[in-house]
């Protein structure tokens, strides 16, 4: 009885160590087929870092060098504007 | 079988069953250990993975909010356009300020005669001109009617009219009919005062009428010797590797019948900006298209493209330009350092 006991529980501890290894072996599994996946995609970004940073700051300081309405326009429209008042009062 | 042997024969089992757990338990470990060392590794490529594709997004972003402002500027001449619609003489002309080159077409000037309203920013600018009689039929003159002024540095007997920055200026060109036609230039400065004056006879050709004018009303602006896209660049730098001027109308006179029966021609004009300005690209454009800049305007593939971008720009000076560098388009004294 006793020898049967100690049996059950080597023969569950093998059955539990092998079934944690096989968890693990799947999870190696897993993980390195999501390597491949992000590596894929990242290759596929594969751009040129300094390329893009600089490309960037050139956006940054074009879009804040370029207000909208532009300054010029907004001087016409205000020109045509007085030009719309002066004629008016020219009418009366 | 002695009860010694069999104690024996338990004894080994159990050995046997205590190493298979043991090396199962080391296998298990060791390939958990693997596992965190890859799980480690996939989350280093994951947040690289991450960082590109925000990178990327905020580039698009940028490069989106760019072409919006681009087609915003768009729409803020096609409204400036609306307004002065009726402009017929630089009295009229809205834009007065700026540095860039605006240019407009009075739509409502006589039909003899096109007149062109034009405001120059700041700065050393000369409004250029050459006209050139083409004798023979159509078919005769096509391709060099077509081929002259393709390079304004090129044209011979040119007239130079320097020109007062930050002030509009009128441009009438006149032509006279009959058998003594003629084609006048007038320029029109402030106080409506005639900056210049200068007439060309027809000598050998009695012009009938208007023909073929460009009739274009649109505004346009342009910063001096403003190269306006990519494909431009490209192609200036490929076929010309000279300096830009500043195009702003090419007329073409048609159809003339000649004062006696044999002759025959057309007549074209062509008047430009020549500016001390360097070329130059507006950083919105360079903005927009940097990857096909950087790809294209130097043929060095050695360079990345930060460096060909570099290596084709002065460095950025905080305008709302980028100028090429000393040289880019070849030999030039007038772009000196």
């Amino acid at each position: 009885m006793k020898f049967t006991i100690r049996a059950l529980i080597v023969l569950t501890l093998l059955v539990a160590l092998s079934a944690r290894a096989f968890l693990q072996w799947q999870r190696i599994v897993r993980v390195k087929a999501d390597i491949v996946s992000v590596t894929t995609e990242i290759n596929r970004l594969n751009f040129d870092a300094e390329c893009v940073d600089s490309h960037t700051k050139v956006c940054e300081l074009a879009i804040a060098n370029n207000p909208l309405p532009s300054p010029y326009f907004l001087a016409a429209k205000q020109r045509h504007e007085e030009t719309a008042v002066t004629s008016q009062g020219n009418a009366k | 079988m002695s009860k010694g042997a069999s104690t024996k024969r338990v004894g080994l089992m159990w050995l046997i069953a205590i190493a298979a757990c043991m090396a199962v338990a080391v296998y298990g470990f060791i390939l958990s250990g693997q596992a965190v060392r890859l799980e480690r590794e996939h989350d280093t490529l994951q947040a690289e993975l991450r960082d590109k594709q925000q990178r990327k997004q905020r580039l698009g972003e940028l490069v989106a909010q760019a072409r919006a402002i681009q087609v915003q500027q768009s729409s803020e001449m096609k409204e400036l356009k609306q307004l002065q619609k009726r402009t017929t003489t630089r009295d009229q002309f809205l834009l007065t300020s700026g540095d860039m080159i605006i240019r407009q077409l009075a739509v409502y000037a006589p039909s003899s005669e096109r007149r062109m309203i034009l405001y120059v920013p700041a700065g050393n600018h000369s409004l250029v001109y050459a006209i050139k009689e083409f004798l023979g039929t159509p078919s005769e003159t096509y391709s060099a009617l077509a081929e002259w002024g393709n390079d304004h540095r090129q044209i011979q007997d040119t007239t130079e009219i320097p020109l007062v920055g930050e002030t509009v200026y009128e441009l009438r060109t006149v032509v006279k009919k009959g058998t003594d036609s003629s084609i006048s230039i007038e320029l029109i400065g402030p106080g409506d005062k005639a900056v210049h004056e200068d007439s060309f006879p027809l000598s050998r050709l009695a012009f009938q009428g208007l023909n073929n004018w460009q009739n274009d009303s649109e505004i346009f602006a342009t910063y001096p010797n403003e190269i306006r896209s990519a494909g431009d660049a490209k192609t200036h730098v490929d076929a010309k590797k000279s300096a830009p001027v500043t195009p702003l109308l090419t007329f073409t006179l048609d159809h003339l019948g000649g004062k006696d029966q044999n002759s025959e021609g057309r007549v074209k004009m062509r008047f430009w900006i020549d500016s001390d300005s360097p070329p130059c690209m507006s950083d919105i454009s360079v903005a927009v298209s940097y990857d096909f800049l950087s790809s294209n305007l130097r043929h060095a593939p050695q360079l990345t493209k930060s460096q060909a971008i570099d290596e084709t720009f002065q460095p950025y000076d905080g305008s709302s330009r980028y100028y090429f560098t000393d040289g880019y388009f070849g030999e030039s004294d007038r772009f000196g350092p």
